[in-house]
């Protein structure tokens, strides 16, 4: 067994058990990756703006109750809007200007930065729990099992899944009640709102994952140390969490991270369609879908969540493309 | 190969199967509200809209009504075939309200499509062959905004710029060609372009932005390949090995991803065309969502799914074309 | 004395990157006579290819920092416009591949790819150029070249293709043939069908030819002269009895001990070299083997040794005085080998 392991590892000898030396191999990759990601400077751009719009996003409270006074539901029709309902414009106490309802615009777009860092996280690790169960079962058991995965990946694929997710969260978005799937004795009610969105897109993105997956398990369920595993009598399941898991780690956090962007526009998009979040909840998609008729008289409406939001994609691109960097500098910058 | 395009075939008709009973089921089953009552108008009386109900088969279990579907879909209804039924809300078929929009998408999306492979491959190209240089950062750069922008914000700042504060663009909405019947001239074509002018460069942003990373990561690992190397030690001159050798590798994915976004926008820009107002499929498919008008969604989204399942297959058969390693299987 | 083909003066190749300068090559003088055979030997990552993409204008000084001169029948290579090179490589020098996998172009046609190859360099009419491809492909041995000419490179055998590169490499007739590793990615009997091949055709052609390898053993029977490289220098050259009958450097006399055998009683007796090449960044001081030499002595660190001939046109790199060198061969290298 040791000689079925040798050949996998560089610099073998000397070096007891297999394991071990994997183990340092596999830290030392994990060393020059994060080496070579710090020294990527966008990336660190990128992390840092995430971090800050993290904490805006976890003390968005703070800023009401000792910064501007103005919860984000508050509506200063009063002072916000003009006679004719037109909205006004940046003050000394309303940094962004209000929207249609008198409301403090910079407040709402402090507090949409939890919709966007919650469906960047919870939505893209939804998709990417699904997208690695399916994919290691289907490259692990290979057969019928991977057949079935596959077609189903193949399905996915070919659905126009923006109208489709369109329409279901229109469609459960219509009443307040949501709506019902299933036969009537077990049915399940999906409620409207940002865990109907989050649902969606990691529906909607759990096929590329899987398949990324599946082809990456393929490859590696033929190296020798996996067969040295099957020798030494260790269960798949044992298999797949302690010998593939690992090594597809790297791929999936990059794949992972290059998918966020996309999904926070998603939500945005959904959003901005009028079916997305229930229009209490600050959004910065829906905050642009309020502006759609009042843009001319009131372009702050569309400029500021819509200057947060690709503000927000942008730092997640460097993050992704600076991950992807680190994995596979040949065609980096 | 007769094979391979039956068997594909058959996975179009498998798949547009599915579509349609994935649609059924979240349209029809789903929903609480009763679209008899969406015909029957204001105040409408109980045996109204049982009249209606019964009118439109609604009173029949769900499976029957997939079933007269479907058959209506094979064999055709009364406004030929294939029969997507009529419009709830003006009682218009179905077919040729989306005949009538296919021109809008098509106009957005080959105008666009054109602008972003005008834009991405030429940036991909030089980035990669001038790696590092002021050019490449430029693309690149460029490549990173197109990527995180969201388009109904850029679409939207747009219109807000160039057309209302500096007047220089049309403002949204679409304008035919054939601004009225027969008369095809300079001017019908002249407002046609300048209505679409702005969708198309917002649309095409994104899209070049992808291509031009694609096509300079996809150049960057070619140029390293061993056949590169051999092509230079054939003597040949350096812009046929990047232009013959070098693109040809690089160049053959994108094919293949081209072929899946047209056919992806075919089916609906259902964003662009809501932010720039443009009646096309996408935005007939968004209202007919908005208004639960079962019969539009049905035929919009199984047109969108057949876009995409049949340019699967050619992007398929041309690829096998273009990289003869592949054979079909 | 011939007019000398190609002589290579004092070669620097050095590759500036990220984590420093690496020396690939680090002083080679050559020179190459018409139909000579030269084979060049060493661990992989001492130079050998650097020093030929080189001499092929295949490694440029956009990428590296080259010294030195390669004259080309009298012409320095290095001086010469891009497109003047271009004009001799390809026509003047052919170069073979290590892996014919990956070397042709998957896309194109076999027969397209050699056609253009002739018509880089000489007008001719398609027609003509095929006809021209179609006779070379017959030439290396290829059946039914015709046919083959229309198939693509996937379609053919890993022996097949390495054929087909040698055919395009050696269509314009050139007087230097460099074949890196020709044989590395195939297999044990093919390898000695295709350096038969090379020997064939280097008779017919009158062109010298390089052939670089890692193993003493596949050019035991092919080549006139030898070259052995380590860490970017040439650290022993001799004719091919010098060198298998009579080695001086004690890096060579590791690569004889560690020729492939084919039989298994054989390969019990395979000696590697022991340690690990120097990465060429850091480039151990004095003898650059010194760490892996079990004869060095005080001086291998401190001074590095020149290659001086001792005996005609045989040299080495290596300290140690010649009895020593003649005992430690007859006694240790020839009674193990
Ligand atoms: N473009 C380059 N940039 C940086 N380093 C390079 C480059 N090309 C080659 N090298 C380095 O130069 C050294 C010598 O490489 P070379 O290919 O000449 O070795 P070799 O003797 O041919 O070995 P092998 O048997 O592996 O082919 C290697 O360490 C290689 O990493
Ligand atoms: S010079 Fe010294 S270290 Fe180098 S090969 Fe000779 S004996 Fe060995
Ligand atoms: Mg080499």
């Amino acid at each position: 067994m040791a000689q079925v392991a040798a050949g996998t590892t560089v610099g073998a000898g000397g070096v007891p058990g297999e394991g071990a030396q994997r183990e340092v191999e596999g830290r030392s990759l994990a060393q020059v990756f994060w080496r070579r990601f710090r020294r990527d400077r966008f990336a660190i751009a990128g992390v840092t703006f995430i971090v800050l719009l993290i904490l805006i996003a976890v003390f968005a409270g703070l800023f009401v109750t000792f910064l501007t006074h103005h919860p984000p539901d508050a509506q200063y029709l009063d002072i916000g809007t003009t006679s004719s309902g037109i909205p006004l414009g940046a003050s000394s106490t309303f940094w962004f200007g209000h929207d249609q309802l008198g409301r403090d615009l910079f407040v709402r777009v402090l507090y949409g930065s939890r919709t966007s860092l919650l469906v960047a996280f919870v939505a893209t690790g939804i998709s990417v729990a699904i997208g690695i169960i399916l994919g290691v079962v289907a490259g692990f058991y290979r057969g019928w099992v991977d057949v079935m995965i596959s077609r189903a990946i193949d399905v996915m694929l070919s659905l126009p899944l923006l109208l489709l997710a369109i329409g279901l969260s229109a469609v459960c978005g219509a009443s307040a009640k949501g709506c019902a799937i299933g036969p009537r004795p077990i049915q399940l009610h999906i409620q409207p709102g940002l865990p109907l969105v989050i649902g969606i897109i990691a529906f909607a993105n759990w096929p590329y994952i899987a398949r990324l997956i599946r082809g990456q398990v393929l490859s590696l369920r033929e190296k020798e140390f996996v067969e040295a595993a099957y020798a030494s009598g260790a269960t798949n399941g044992r298999i797949m969490l302690r010998e593939i898991l690992p090594n597809i780690a790297m791929p999936i956090i990059v794949y992972s991270s290059l998918i966020i962007p996309g999904n926070i526009l998603f939500e945005a998009a959904l959003s901005y369609l009028g079916v997305g979040v229930q229009p209490t909840t600050p959004s910065w998609g829906a905050m642009i879908s309020d502006a759609t008729g009042l843009y001319q008289y009131a372009p702050w409406m569309m400029i500021y969540p819509g200057l947060f939001l690709f503000l927000t994609t942008l730092a997640f691109n460097l993050v992704g493309d600076g991950l992807r960097d680190a994995l596979d500098p040949r065609t980096g910058r | 190969m007769i094979r391979y395009i039956i068997r594909r075939t058959l996975w179009i008709f498998l798949v547009l199967v599915i579509v349609t009973g994935l649609t059924f089921v979240i349209f029809y089953v789903l929903p609480v509200a009763n679209p008899a009552l969406l015909i029957a108008g204001r105040n409408p009386t109980p045996a109204l809209v049982h009249q209606i109900e019964v009118n439109l088969g609604l009173n029949h279990p769900a499976w029957y009504q997939y079933l007269t579907y479907m058959k209506h879909l094979v064999l055709g209804d009364q406004y030929g075939w294939p029969g997507f039924g009529f419009s709830y809300t003006n009682l218009v078929s179905v077919k040729s309200q989306m005949y009538s929009r296919l021109s809008v998408t098509l106009s957005l999306t080959v105008g666009a499509a054109v602008l972003w492979l005008l834009m991405g491959i030429p940036i991909g190209i030089v980035s990669a062959l001038r790696r590092r240089s002021w050019a490449d950062r430029a693309g690149m750069l460029f490549a990173l905004f197109g990527v995180s922008v969201p388009i109904f914000w850029l679409g939207l700042l747009m219109l807000y710029f160039f057309w209302f504060k500096l007047g220089i663009a049309c403002s949204s909405g679409y304008a035919p060609i054939f601004n009225s019947p027969g008369n095809f001239g300079p001017y019908g074509l002249a407002s046609w372009a300048c209505h679409l002018a702005m969708p198309w460069a917002a649309l095409a942003v994104g899209y070049a932005a992808f291509y031009a990373r694609m096509v300079r990561g996809n150049l960057l690992e070619t140029m390293n390949e061993d056949y590169i190397r051999t092509a230079r030690a054939k003597g040949l001159p350096e812009r046929r090995v990047v232009f013959k050798h070098g693109l040809r590798g690089a160049l053959t994915p994108v094919v293949t991803m081209f072929g899946m976004d047209v056919a992806f926008l075919l089916g609906g820009a259902v964003i662009t065309e809501v932010t720039f107002n443009l009646p096309g499929i996408g935005l007939l498919a968004y209202q007919g969502i908005l208004n639960e008008n079962l019969p539009i969604i049905q035929g919009t989204v199984l047109l969108a799914a057949f876009f995409i399942v049949f340019a699967n297959l050619l992007v398929d058969i041309v690829y096998a074309y273009l990289d003869p390693r592949v054979r079909y299987t | 004395m011939p007019e000398p083909l190609l002589e290579i003066k004092n070669l620097k190749v050095h590759f500036p990157t990220d984590d420093g300068l690496v020396k690939a090559v680090d002083g080679v003088n050559l020179t190459l006579y018409p139909g000579q055979t030269l084979g060049v030997v060493g661990e992989s990552g001492s130079g050998k290819s650097v020093t030929w993409l080189t001499v092929m204008g295949l490694v440029t000084k956009k990428e590296a920092i080259i010294e030195g001169e390669i004259l080309f029948r009298g012409q320095d290579l290095l001086k010469l416009p891009v497109d003047e090179l271009r004009n001799i490589r390809g026509s003047k020098m052919g170069m073979v591949f290590q892996d014919p996998m990956s070397s042709l172009h998957p896309f194109f046609k076999v027969g397209d790819q050699i056609v253009e190859a002739i018509r880089a360099h000489q007008r001719m009419s398609k027609r003509e150029a095929m006809d021209l491809a179609i006779d070379m492909l017959r030439r290396v041995g290829i059946p039914r070249p015709e046919e083959r000419a229309r198939q693509y490179p996937h379609e053919f055998s890993g022996g097949m293709r390495q054929r087909a590169m040698i055919a395009m490499a050696l269509v314009l007739n050139p007087d230097v043939l460099i074949a890196d590793e020709p044989t590395t990615a195939l297999d044990v009997t093919v390898q000695a069908q295709i350096l038969d091949l090379i020997d064939r055709l280097e008779q017919e052609f009158n062109a010298a030819v390089v052939i670089i390898t890692h193993d003493l053993g596949v050019v035991a029977e092919h080549a006139d002269d030898i070259l052995v490289m380590y860490a970017g220098k040439p650290v022993e050259f001799g004719e091919r009895r010098d060198i298998y009958y009579g080695a001086h450097h004690p890096y060579t006399w590791g690569l004889l001990q560690s020729i492939a055998r084919l039989d298994e009683a054989e390969r019990e007796r395979l000696r590697p070299i022991r340690g690990l090449p120097p990465s060429l960044i850091f480039v151990p001081p004095g003898c650059a083997f010194h760490p892996r030499c079990p004869y060095a002595f005080d001086r291998c660190s401190k001074e590095s040794p020149e290659l001086i001939p001792e005996n005609g046109h045989h040299a080495s790199a290596c300290f140690l005085p010649l009895a020593d060198k003649e005992r430690i061969f007859k006694e240790e290298v020839l009674q193990r080998s």
